[in-house]
């Protein structure tokens, strides 16, 4: 119970121990004391979903969470998604489709699109689009990202 | 990163196991190179980048619209522990800096025009101290009238904001006095004369707002300085040219003691022609050590840049007939407090405010002020998104008085091939009419158009605007090289900021050469490479770029030739180029040799290493004076025209006014698709784009403060918000003389949605909305009126 | 800045007592993003994370009570939310996003007291009570007594929401929402709020609320009366419209001007009534 506490952060199946302040997000963490810069700040304000992790396997904001409470929880960052470099189906059909332009919204989108797919294997457009309304993209209109969820459906059946 | 069974490289040289066509990547959606490393996290952007003894900048923005500054006093910053170094204007050299007018100081000096106007800068250990020693600096203001709207600003008596306006640098001739920073006009015909001979005649104000760009990567920097004592830049910007200008004159260093290099770009759309990249720099100076500074959301909303706020007047008549005989335009741009690129982006809003259409009697004058809010500068759709929405708008209401179809009013009077703009500037190739139609008769526009009310028994519409713009400035230029192995070095300085340019620039080169787009080695933009680029606008990928990479991956293919015909004891016009990066003469499939062996000869036994390079500049289409009159106009750069269409089929809620747009269709002459999965992309993207600014976008100001710096407050569209049917439509029309037969396209998808939206809306209810964005409370406040 | 991470609610208010600039800290999404923007600067953090007892819905012997960190997305998918108490269910699942919804918390989101957002009208509607303790004890709070004004509620410093207590629902009752956005997402423009019951396409009973037209939700004690015995198609309906029209007080901003927030909520609530009145046969 001091301002500095030792936590300990599950990321992406390895343990790390670090010691951030109380107001420092995860976000934070991820990036500069862990320097897993995949995880971007597009706001920190909560609203573009360009920080998104999974927390405990759900899409959660990183620049909205304490550091400090995720003490113990698994984590999942977007480098947590192709270990040795091995892209997973969504990468993948993110990939086949030509979905990235920018891509700064791109780890954002691929997490809650895996999110989404361990949840329903088969979703609709809609259930698509729902998924996707809490992550802003200025560059694609959405279309081929949806599109890659699609095809990361049919392969994952 | 690996995984992808299609990237798995084939070594040049390997004959691939059937033949294809020596170009076989043109026209091929061959996967994005840098998209596996997009979707894995691995690609690396400015804020991702960390340099040994790196400070964090941090920059205080001015609290008042228009003040003098009496004095600073920054020893409690100063004295703060962390912190490294503290900047205002009196640590800098006199110098301004600025594109078209030299009248803007890198950290505010001597007064202050805009609120959230960069005046000091900070250097600390972490990024909280230096946004703590920020609020540390005290600075004393001598508050001034402030003036915030175009008109007003350029009216007697407003308050002066630039007094020294008279003394500036420029880089045009247009007239300009007080506030007023560009005034220009372009007239064919007799406009006034014709008015009589008009059966109907549509006159109208249309009111455009200010908008941002919210590339989703905020503005950025990290400036260190190298063995040499040379600055290096990483920057998030559409030019590495420009800014490493920008840098080296403010700083009053020479270029050769600067280099820029862009990580990836998390987007840009026009507006990151240059940030924070000078301030990052001094900062550097200043402590000798790395410095990075990346604006927060809230900051780069109040600090970066707009698209400029109109305001225009227009009037057309035609003929009961339903042909265009006559526009009159007057367009105000607000420019914010700085001059940026607004004297360009006034003279495309002027060159294109007549719309693509063969009409024989136009006038524009167009004026862009200066106001004290935040400057405005470039933004996809360059000065003709403006106009457009409100000429579209006007051809609508054109179309309902006459009694004809919106889309045959537009056929009818489409300009064609082998017109001339403005009566100057000579149109090579025009397929409107042929996007036009191609839309009229798309099954799903043809159901859309039948459909008046959709399932919950809202009212449905359809509205369509046609699409033109300018494109392909200034210069650009292509190094490639010939490696050992026989790949390739492209290096064009050329930025991808999303547009998928670093790929379709490899299928160019790639296609020239007989290889696939593993083998070309497309090189980061920097400016210590050796091509040079004016920087990622206009389209200039597909007209400028791809011309500079076709020709030098040409002077490659004839070096190639030239030793191999040495290696092979055969005339060079006997061999040819095969797929796979093979030489061989031709009809002796024995014959051949791998580039590598080509490559390696030269480096050791024969001419050299392989290099091909090309020059080019888009040349500049002047101004038939017979033609046309001007004031204060000269296109700067090229001037090329692209041709599209834009369609929307709206649902409007009439309880609450609320507009939802269902499908759209866009229909574009691309020339000659050479990614086809990534121009798609840009269609959607830029349809995307333009519901947003339809819809939703606008940037408030209250007394000169922004009243909505955050995603929260401006709203752009997501998923929810955007269709999930968009109809990209790609025409291929092929330009004789552009490699491939490619025009430029991808800008220009943003421009006609809002007036197609508008026309869509009035179709559906018979609202007219003149103002943007088409609100829900616009659209009921305009059906209360109608 | 301290943080805390008690296991029981007991060493939560104890925590609260000693320092009164500590805040509690729910899901996060609203206070982490205001302290991302230096809007607050808390002394101490006491996260309420570890906390059983604030967690989860449970029936109690006259409704149901709703732990204070139960999440947006666990509220948006309560069946024992039916009748009258809909109207809460139905505010949950309008909040924000997913990423959103599984995050925030109800004491989180209604101790922010933005009166833009869903919770706030709903609960009004619903006619919940605000259970509130500190070290000092435990109140309950009609919940239109809780909402004070633009981010301010009754809570007394060393006080904090534990609980929203939800009468339960009489047999045949309904409600109804309705929120206007920019944006899907988007906080209101104007929200509109019923519970009530309907006998015969009559209206027997009526609470209605407003969002995002003042400093909290609006209700108005002569809207309800004009509703209850009122048709779909009854004039009583645009008078009560009027009545809430004259109790609100909204402002212009980004998301409209007052006089269309006026103008909506005259065409949302003939709207809200009749949805109530079908979901009722
Ligand atoms: S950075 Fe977290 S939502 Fe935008
Ligand atoms: S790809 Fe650029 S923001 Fe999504």
């Amino acid at each position: 119970m001091a301002e500095r506490q030792s936590i300990e952060l599950h990321i992406n199946e390895e343990t790390h121990v670090v010691s951030p302040d109380t107001g420092n997000t995860l976000l934070q963490v991820l990036r500069s004391t862990l320097s897993l810069t995949g995880t971007k700040r597009g706001c920190n304000q909560g609203v573009c979903g360009a920080c998104t992790v999974l927390r405990n396997g759900v899409p959660a904001r990183s620049c909205l969470t304490l550091a400090v409470e995720c003490d113990d929880e698994e984590i999942t960052t977007i480098e947590g998604l192709a270990p040795n470099g091995k892209a997973s189906i969504v990468q993948q059909a993110f990939v086949k489709v030509g979905a990235p332009q920018c891509g700064f919204c791109m780890p954002g989108m691929v997490l809650v699109a895996t999110a989404l797919l361990r949840e329903h294997s088969n979703p609709d457009q809609a259930e698509i689009r729902e998924a996707l309304s809490g992550n802003l993209c200025r560059c694609t209109g959405y279309v081929k990202i949806a599109e890659a969820i699609e095809l990361a459906a049919e392969q994952l059946v | 990163m690996t995984g992808y069974d299609n990237l798995t490289p084939r070594m040049p040289g390997e004959a691939p196991e059937q033949e294809p066509r020596i170009d076989a990547v043109i026209g091929q959606s061959v996967l994005k190179i840098d998209g596996p490393a997009k979707v894995s996290g691995a690609a690396v952007y400015t804020d991702d980048l960390k340099r040994p003894r790196m400070l964090h900048g941090a920059l205080l923005g001015s609290p008042y619209p228009h003040a003098r500054i009496l004095g600073y006093n920054t020893s409690a910053a100063r004295a703060l522990p962390g912190v490294k170094a503290v900047l205002t204007a009196e640590d800098l050299p006199v110098q301004n800096i600025g594109a078209a007018v030299c009248d803007e100081p890198i950290l505010a000096r001597g007064k202050t025009r805009y609120v959230g106007e960069p005046i000091a800068a900070v250097a600390a250990v972490s990024v909280a101290i230096a946004r703590a020693a920020v609020q540390l600096i005290e600075i004393e203001y001598e508050e001034l009238p402030a003036v915030f709207d175009a008109e007003e600003a350029m009216a007697l008596g407003a308050p002066i904001i630039h007094e020294d306006a008279g003394s500036y640098a420029r880089a045009t001739e247009a007239p300009f006095a007080d506030n007023m920073v560009a005034h220009m006009e372009l007239e064919t015909g007799d406009v006034d004369k014709v008015w009589a001979e008009c059966d109907h005649i549509i006159e109208g104000e249309y009111a455009i707002p200010a908008i941002h760009a919210q590339y989703m990567e905020t503005c950025g920097a990290l400036a260190e300085l190298d063995n040499s004592g040379k600055l290096i830049v990483w920057c998030s910007t559409q030019s590495i040219f420009l800014t490493q200008l920008s840098i080296a004159s403010a700083l009053q260093i020479p270029m050769s003691k600067v280099r820029c290099i862009t990580p990836a770009v998390g987007g840009g759309f026009g507006a990151k022609f240059g940030s924070v990249e000078p301030i990052t720099a001094a900062l550097t100076l200043a402590t000798r050590r790395p410095v990075k500074l990346v604006l927060s959301r809230d900051e780069d909303m109040s600090m970066m840049r707009t698209r400029h706020a109109a305001k225009i007047r227009m009037k057309t008549g035609a003929r009961a007939d339903g042909t265009l005989l006559c526009r009159d335009i007057d367009i105000i741009l607000n420019g914010g407090a700085y001059a940026d690129l607004s004297p360009l982006v006034l003279e495309c809003s002027i060159l294109l405010a007549h719309g693509p259409y063969r009409i024989p009697n136009v006038r524009t004058v167009g004026r862009v002020a200066y106001t004290n809010r935040l400057r405005a500068g470039a933004f996809r759709g360059f000065g003709v998104m403006q106009p457009t929405f409100a000429g579209e708008s006007q051809l609508d209401e054109l179309a309902a008085k006459l009694q004809i179809d919106p889309i045959d009013f537009r056929i009818r009077n489409a300009m064609q091939s082998g017109d001339y703009n403005m009566g100057s500037h000579h149109i090579p190739s025009c397929h409107l009419a042929e996007c036009l139609e191609s839309i009229q008769s798309h099954p799903d526009f043809i159901a859309a158009s039948a459909e008046r009310v959709g399932p919950t028994g809202r009212k449905r519409g359809v509205g369509i605007s046609s699409v033109t713009q300018q494109s392909g400035l200034f210069s650009s230029s292509a190094a490639v090289r010939v490696a050992e192995d026989g790949t390739l070095v492209l290096n064009t300085g050329y930025i991808d900021i999303g547009t998928g340019s670093d790929t379709s620039l490899a299928q160019i080169c790639a296609g020239t050469l007989g290889l696939g787009v593993e083998h070309v080695n497309v090189v980061a933009p920097d400016t210590d490479g050796v091509a040079y680029d004016f920087g990622t606008a206009s389209d200039r990928a597909s007209r400028g770029v791809s011309e500079s990479v076709y020709r030098a991956s040409l002077a490659v293919k004839q070096k190639l030739f030239e030793f191999a015909s040495v290696m092979l004891q055969c005339p060079p016009d006997r061999l040819e180029l095969r797929p796979g990066g093979r030489v061989g003469i031709i009809e002796a499939p024995e014959a051949e040799l791998p580039f590598s062996a080509i490559v390696q000869w030269g480096l050791y036994a024969g001419n050299g290493p392989i290099i091909g390079t090309h020059a080019y500049y888009m040349q500049e289409q002047k101004i038939n004076h017979v033609q046309t009159r001007s004031v204060g106009f000269r296109m700067g750069g090229g001037v090329w025209y692209g041709y599209g269409a834009t369609a929307v089929q709206v649902e409007v809620n009439e309880d609450t006014g609320q507009v939802e747009v269902i499908a759209a269709w866009h229909a574009h002459d691309v020339g000659r698709v050479i990614n086809p999965d990534g121009a798609r992309g840009q269609v959607y993207g830029g349809v995307a784009q333009g519901i947003s600014g339809a819809l939703y976008e606008e940037l408030v100001w209250d007394n000169g403060h922004l009243t909505n710096p955050s995603l929260m407050d401006y709203k752009i569209v997501g998923a929810p918000e955007v269709p999930h049917r968009i109809h990209a439509i790609l025409l291929e029309n092929r330009l004789p003389d552009s490699p491939y037969g490619a025009k430029g396209f991808a800008e220009p998808t943003i421009i006609g949605v809002a007036p197609a939206i508008a026309n869509a809306v009035a179709n559906a209810v018979g609202a007219r909305v003149r103002t943007l964005p088409i609100t829900a409370e616009r659209v009921l406040n305009t059906l209360s009126v109608s | 800045m301290q943080y805390y991470r008690p296991s029981t609610l007991e060493q939560a208010l104890a925590l609260l007592a000693e320092d009164p600039d500590a805040r509690c800290i729910a899901g996060g999404a609203t206070l982490v993003a205001m302290m991302n923007a230096d809007l607050v600067q808390p002394s101490a953090l006491v996260s309420l994370k570890g906390i059983s007892e604030l967690q989860g819905i449970r029936a109690t012997s006259d409704g149901l009570t709703i732990g204070a960190m139960t999440r947006h997305e666990v509220v948006s998918k309560e069946v024992r939310l039916t009748g009258r108490l809909e109207v809460v269910r139905m505010a949950a699942g309008n909040i924000g996003h997913p990423p959103i919804r599984s995050v925030g918390t109800i004491g989180g989101s209604i101790s922010h007291a933005d009166p833009a957002a869903d919770y706030p009208t709903a609960l009004v509607a619903a006619e919940a009570q605000i259970e509130i303790m500190s070290q000092n004890g435990r109140r309950l709070v009609p919940v239109h007594e809780f909402f004070i004004s633009y981010y301010t509620t009754a809570l007394e410093p060393g006080e904090m929401v534990t609980a929203i207590h939800l009468a339960a629902p009489p047999s045949g009752s309904v409600s109804a929402y309705c929120k206007v956005g920019r944006t899907e997402g988007d906080f209101a423009t104007v929200s509109v709020a019923f519970s009530g019951a309907f006998v015969d396409g009559q209206c027997t009973a009526a609470s209605v609320a407003i969002g995002g037209c003042g400093e909290a939700p609006i209700r108005s004690p002569e809207a309800n009366a004009l509703l209850i015995g009122a048709f779909v198609d009854s004039d009583c309906v645009a008078q009560a419209a009027e009545a809430l029209v004259n109790a609100c007080d909204p402002l212009d901003d980004v998301r409209g001007s007052a006089d269309y927030r006026r103008l909506l909520v005259r065409r949302l609530l003939p709207r809200v009534f009749s949805q109530a009145s079908q979901n009722a046969a």
